[in-house]
């Protein structure tokens, strides 16, 4: 088990992999950023100006560490075709994907945790049958199928839910409305997660229980109810936060898709609207801000497993 | 496995009795064998199945139901013939998805049984690298790729196949590690073998158990992400259908006509839970041979 110094090199160097892989991959790529910029019927001379001035005439290496010094000081560039700073374009699209990520984290750990506990408890009944069929094709349905099914049903013909963006058109933003457009998007993004999470909190109890301390347990006078509930309960949480690390990958990932599917106008959408259009600062920054996340975030999630279970702090020594 | 060699059945080696194990009372692969040639079959005979062109258009037959004047799955919006758009959408995105999981499958083993045989410097270099790739969500890092190549079938089918290749070299090189150590591997280098001669002869066919079974899995999950990066057009391109780019294109007009929505998406799911259903089954199955 590695320190968490080393944890948290590596945290650092995968980040700076990051960036050089993204910056070096679409530098290598063809067609030029000044010639996607000024289209076909470019002169040789402007083509040669716009070079000069995005720097694309310097070696790539050059390129990079200019590019590396801004990123650290928070300038991540000017997007090419929105015209802007990409921090700023950045910083609202975050903001946005953040109030659909953060409910659908929240919901898929909590449907997630419970389904898993319940179908785990009662295992073999009904529960934990329809459970485990629901877990089945929640993992089999494509996250943007899902989203079309929600809009299609949910939102078409009962019309119960708007379909698409954050808000109603012409009204001024309030939570209500908000939480209104939040309901399909977040059901879509927290489906798939929800079932991982529930997979593993069931499996994890199931073999919890079968362990000699519970059976211990049992022997001299508790209530099997008792021995699961005191004690293999809490023996499942260190699976299960683990989980929280590869749930946010389907979260970041699924983010990317169900924004697309609700035009809901987040990180994930912008970062595909750039991908085709080849905006390549925007890709950049878009890339390397969701990926952070998704790193610290199971950086985060290793460094708690000592605080969680004391036997994993002493290997730390 | 010592639990195995205690049963009677298996404690006398019998060369035939595990390959008829192997197909009797395994559900799942069957099940999983049956869809999987029913799709090869229709992506095979797309040609002679197809009622129509499927890139045809008709714009007075637009949006009609099933069934009507033989359009068997009914018409999209621009009067194309469901069942031909779907039939040979299915040819690009099961080719591109079984290509993509090859590339990755192998690419992948053979990263992890380089990592696995070295050991020392290669190994760290390996897993870093592969470190870095898993620094991205998988879907983040097929749209990267693609953003560098440009969308097309071809592209998508590199892209989601290189983000797939740190998962498999991972798997590969914890298993291979084990292999690794055994004797008959120090019995070969003693024997002054050639590296290239013990990675493939030796250590190749005893994880071979694994990556067998993660290739029909693969495919299956291959299947789902090219379909997301042609939802997202930066897959296959219009007028050309898979199975992705036909849910992109039904989202404007799925109000009107359902199926257009339904049809592709429900293959897609029939076809990575068969493809699942078998690797797990393979899985089991060869897991129970050991």
């Amino acid at each position: 088990m590695p320190s968490l110094l080393q944890r948290f090199l590596l945290f650092v160097f995968v980040l700076w992999g990051v960036s050089a892989t993204v910056f070096l991959a679409l530098h290598l790529a063809p067609g030029s950023p000044a010639q996607l910029l000024l289209g076909p019927f470019a002169t040789p001379d402007a083509l040669r100006q716009l070079t000069t001035e995005l720097g694309l005439d310097q070696p790539v290496i050059v390129q990079y560490f200019r590019w590396l010094g801004h990123a650290l000081t928070g300038d991540l560039g000017t997007s090419i075709s929105l015209k802007q700073a990409v921090s700023s374009v950045l910083y609202e699209r975050l903001a946005n994907s953040m109030i659909l990520a953060v409910p659908a984290f929240v919901v898929a750990t909590v449907l997630g945790v419970s389904t898993g506990l319940l179908s785990g408890l009662f295992r073999r009944g009904w529960v934990d049958h329809s459970a485990n069929i629901l877990m089945f094709a929640a993992l089999a349905v494509p996250v943007f199928w899902l989203g079309l099914l929600l809009i299609l049903f949910f939102g078409l013909q009962l019309g119960w839910f708007p379909t698409s963006g954050m808000q109603t058109p012409g009204m001024e933003r309030n939570g209500g409305d908000l939480a209104h457009h939040l309901v399909l998007p977040v059901l879509a993004l927290s489906l798939a997660p929800a079932a991982v999470v529930a997979q593993i909190t069931r499996s994890t109890l199931l073999n919890e229980v079968k362990q000699d301390y519970v059976r211990t347990g049992v022997a001299k006078g508790l209530s099997h109810r008792r021995a699961i509930v005191r004690h293999a309960l809490r023996n499942t949480w260190i699976p299960v936060v683990t989980t929280l690390g590869l749930e946010i990958n389907y979260v970041i990932g699924g983010a990317v898709l169900v924004e697309n599917v609700f035009n809901w106008p987040g990180i994930g959408q912008l970062l595909v609207q750039a991908a085709i259009s080849r905006d390549y600062p925007v890709v950049l920054g878009a890339s390397l801000i969701l990926s952070a996340i998704f790193v610290a975030v199971n950086f985060a999630v290793e460094a708690s497993y000592g605080v969680i279970d004391p036997r994993l702090r002493a290997h730390h020594e | 496995m010592s639990d195995a060699s205690l049963r009677p059945d298996t404690a006398i080696p019998q060369p035939a009795a595990p390959a008829q194990r192997r197909w009797k009372g395994n559900g799942y692969m069957t099940a999983g064998g049956v869809i999987m040639l029913f799709f090869a079959a229709l992506a095979l005979l797309a040609p002679l199945l197809a009622p129509l062109d499927p890139n045809a258009i008709n714009p007075v037959q637009a949006l009609r139901p099933f069934g009507f004047d033989h359009h068997v799955l009914g018409t999209d919006n621009l009067g194309r013939d469901l069942l031909s758009r779907l039939l040979y959408g299915g040819r690009i995105t099961l080719v591109s998805s079984v290509g993509a999981a090859l590339l990755a499958t192998s690419l992948g083993t053979a990263l992890g049984l380089i990592a696995a045989y070295y050991k020392g410097w290669v190994d760290t270099v390996v897993m870093r690298l592969t470190d870095i790739l898993m620094g991205f969500p998988f879907i983040l890092l097929a749209i990267l790729i693609v953003a560098a190549l440009g969308p097309s079938t071809v592209n998508a089918l590199i892209a989601v196949a290189i983000a797939n290749v740190p998962f498999t070299a991972r798997l590969v090189k914890s298993e291979a590690a084990r292999v690794r150590e055994r004797e008959f591997i120090t019995a070969a280098v003693a024997l002054g073998a050639r590296h290239g001669r013990i990675v493939w002869a030796h250590m190749l066919p005893n994880i071979i158990s694994i990556t067998v079974p993660t290739l029909f899995m693969t495919t299956g999950w291959m299947i789902s992400q090219t379909s997301a990066l042609s939802f997202l057009g930066l897959g296959t391109q219009p007028p050309t259908a898979d199975w992705g780019s036909m849910l992109a294109e039904s989202q404007n007009y799925m109000a009107s006509l359902p199926q257009v929505a339904m049809l592709p998406g429900l293959t897609i799911v029939v076809a990575v839970v068969g493809l699942n259903l078998f690797g797990v089954g393979l899985r089991s199955s060869l897991m129970r041979e050991d």
